[in-house]
């Protein structure tokens, strides 16, 4: 492994470091990171004519165009004087730091690369074997670049080319708040078979989705990339500080509008006899904390505040973790919280889809509460209502 | 059969005609994949609670769309009307890619949509449907295929046998009177007027009547129910559609009421040919057999549709300077007429009344069609 040359990027603020690896280091650095990130292991289904072409390539020695990584600088010991430092010590810090890599650009080449390998393994054409292990490949390294350069630069690279959703790069990308304890909220993963149960525990799904519906100022949130959905992206990350960690802002703030909600709701639990209210069905939740820590109300929350940050009303996920501690209700909070149960309910009834139905209520609701311009203002039983309004025109 | 996803770069179509199931992640995947192509799947989650006790064999799949009843929760048991018996569950496609609907916990409806998803899954009749590009995660949702607006009518093939002949054909009038209309997944509905929308009984059942006896094989009938009155929008042709039943019944009227004339006559000891004369131009008098029909059958039609029928047509005639008529045969009978022979008269802005006409007179008919008797 050895450095080819180093240049600043002054967008995203990182050093992209240009090495060359023989393809067995590639190899073995591939395989730990892919080891390492489960959302990174997904390989495209489509176009095998065109990958089985580049696996008969490779196998005759053919130079496919630089990879690209990148080591985010969390803990790590990278700074714009890294320039200063001998290749021999920023080798190190890569090498050594192997777990944290992402693959940016390339990952179906390099699925493809573990197959020719595979394949040379089983034929036990040792001569052919060695020779492809030893040809060389380049790989540009993004080093000490913060998450928000990532994402930027991994839209930019994938622009026009094989689609990931920024769903699942925003996945890859923030799996290392998995299993995390961070100011009090921990993220857990289905795949973990644990469910979140205690206050500050959320699925990290939810929260990819709703972090995702910030960027694409949009609450449905649909799984599915497309190049214009690239582009309105990298628009919308032009605007954002890349100084500040914008996953973690929208998780703190988020966490601390359930944690208000549960405090203005007053112990408030939804009892269709006691309250005498008839519903159609099971109410959408049964306490406030039941009813904000359902996936509809992260998406609705992300994209409204990616509404309110368009419209110059709302700075920041800070701005609105201000805001948050003023929420109030006028009626008690039994009124309040009846009502939305209420109003959710009439959605259900009628709606096409009932999660998107109510995924643009929230979203409708969060516009209202955070919008200093409007009647509703930080004023919960009113947001309630004129969310409901705004619904029903645009259903 | 089976599904198909086509690859954007090459164009090459795969046809998935496997189905496994695979367990991940504490849910549900069906995988999907080529016979020839055992390692290529591609995985549609399912996400509502599995229950997979009845055997997909027995179950048959018919599909609709629906302007009305298309919202998620618009899920409703299926009853044969004279029979009384639940044939099955009728539910938009939502209702199997989402639990936040009211059925996620009915065991009842679980079964059905288990079925209804592994039969579309493989989709053994060979539906039209739609074919997505493959995508990087090879993770599909059943709407990708199927669209989002579908509306799917589970039967279950032991309950329908015990009712004799039954053939959802002859359903099909009763269907549309709920505001279901037959398509294939790829056809596209129009939000018409004139459909007539019954409402679920109690908001949970859907009650099937069978096309009235000796209507069943009618060809007309069953194009005008799947196809025609789907995508026909201009006021006069889907009026001239329409009449086309009563033409259809009136003839049924006219060779019975001829039967029975001759048969008189040539029974009779004393034939009066005069009177034979008149007798006949009486039941060729299309006049005559129309109110006939109509005030026959006046004891099946909806009340509020007689009477707005009456009036819009009454209403029509205003428009072409007649007068109005005080029954409601004479008054059909009169708007029909001013329409054949003098729509080039009406008033462009004046259209908009027979729309209004189409409304009330395509109930009336499916009233007729549910329950004539000869």
């Amino acid at each position: 492994m050895r450095i080819l040359s180093k240049i600043y990027d002054g967008r995203i603020k990182a050093y992209s470091a240009l090495f060359e690896f023989s393809v067995s280091q590639y190899l073995e650095i591939a395989k730990a990171i892919l080891q390492n990130n489960n959302f990174q292991r997904r390989r495209v289904k489509s176009s095998s004519s065109v990958y089985s072409l580049l696996r008969e390539d490779l196998k005759a020695g053919c130079t496919i165009p630089p990879l690209v990584l990148a080591l985010s600088n969390d803990n790590l010991q990278i700074t714009p004087s890294s320039s200063d430092e001998s290749d021999e010590e920023i080798v190190t810090q890569v090498s050594s730091n192997v777990e944290r890599l992402v693959i940016l650009d390339g990952l179906q080449r390099t699925y493809t690369l573990i197959d020719v390998e595979r394949e040379l393994q089983q034929k036990r054409d040792e001569e052919i074997l060695q020779s492809f292990y030893s040809h060389k490949l380049r790989l540009e390294i993004y080093l000490g670049i913060n998450k928000l350069g990532i994402l930027y630069r991994m839209l930019t690279l994938n622009t026009g080319q094989s689609p990931m959703s920024l769903r699942h790069q925003v996945e890859i990308l923030y799996s290392d708040y998995l299993n995390h304890n961070v100011q009090g909220i921990y993220l857990l993963r289905e795949v973990d078979e644990s469910r979140p149960s205690q206050l500050g525990e959320y699925n990290f799904n939810d929260i990819v989705n709703g972090f995702t519906s910030y960027i694409l100022r949009d609450e449905s949130t649909i799984d599915r990339s497309d190049l214009l959905e690239n582009i309105k992206s990298l628009e919308k990350l032009a605007l954002e500080n890349q100084d500040r960690d914008l996953f973690q802002n929208y998780l703190s703030s988020y966490h601390k509008l359930v944690l208000r909600m549960n405090e203005l709701s007053n112990g408030w639990l939804f009892n269709e006899e006691d309250s005498g209210i008839e519903l159609s069905g099971r109410a959408f939740g049964a306490s406030a904390i039941k009813i904000f820590t359902r996936p509809q109300i992260m998406t609705g929350f992300g994209a409204a505040v990616g509404y309110l940050r368009d419209k110059e009303l709302v700075d920041s996920f800070e701005d609105i973790s201000k805001k948050i501690d003023e929420i109030h209700h006028e009626d008690d909070a039994e009124t309040a919280f009846n009502n939305l149960v209420i109003k959710l309910d009439e959605i259900r009834k009628k709606a096409k889809k009932i999660g998107n139905a109510q995924r643009m209520y929230f979203y409708y609701l969060f516009r209202e509460l955070f919008n200093e311009m409007g009647d509703a203002f930080l004023v919960l039983d009113q947001a309630i209502e004129a969310a409901y309004k705004r619904y029903l025109l645009n259903e | 059969m089976g599904l198909e996803i086509k690859d954007p770069i090459t164009g090459q179509i795969t046809l998935l005609d496997q189905v496994t199931t695979e367990v991940s992640q504490q849910s549900l995947f069906f995988g999907l994949f080529n016979s020839n192509d055992p390692k290529s799947k591609f995985y549609v989650q399912y996400i509502l609670e599995v229950y997979d006790d009845y055997q997909v064999s027995d179950y048959s799949l018919h599909l609709f769309k629906s302007s009305t009843l298309n919202s998620e929760n618009n899920i409703f048991q299926v009853y044969e009307k004279d029979a009384n018996i639940r044939v099955g569950w009728i539910f938009p496609i939502q209702s199997l890619v989402s639990n936040e609907h009211n059925y996620k916990d009915n065991v009842h409806f679980l079964r059905y949509a288990y079925v209804a998803f592994l039969k579309l899954l493989i989709n053994a009749e060979n539906h039209k449907i739609h074919t997505p590009d493959s995508n990087p995660d090879g993770v599909y949702e059943l709407t990708d295929f199927y669209g989002d607006d579908l509306i799917i009518l589970t039967l279950c093939d032991a309950k329908w046998k015990s009712i004799n002949n039954f053939n959802i054909e002859n359903y099909i009038i009763s269907l549309y009177e709920y505001g279901y209309y037959s398509c294939e997944p790829i056809d596209t509905i129009k939000q018409l007027p004139g459909r007539s929308a019954f409402l679920p009984v109690d908001g949970v059942k859907i009650l099937l009547q069978k096309i009235a006896p000796g209507l069943e094989k009618d060809v007309y009938l069953s194009r005008l129910f799947k196809s025609l009155l789907k995508t026909e929008e201009h006021p006069l042709i889907r009026f001239y559609l329409l009449y086309q039943v009563i033409e259809l019944i009136i003839e049924r009227i006219l060779e019975k009421d001829f039967r029975a004339l001759i048969n008189n006559f040539s029974t009779s000891l004393n034939k009066k040919v005069f009177e034979l004369k008149d007798e006949i131009a009486k039941v060729t008098s299309e006049k005559e057999r129309i109110s006939k029909l109509v005030h026959s059958m006046s004891g099946h039609m909806d009340a509020n549709c007689k009477t707005n029928l009456q009036l819009c047509c009454n209403d029509l005639l205003s428009s072409f300077g007649e007068d109005h008529k005080s029954d409601l045969a004479l008054s059909l009978y009169a708007a029909r007429g001013s329409i054949v022979h003098r729509f080039r008269s009406l008033p462009e802005s004046d259209i908009q009344k027979i729309e209004s006409i189409n409304r009330e007179f395509e109930a009336i008919l499916i009233d007729i069609l549910l329950n004539y008797q000869e």
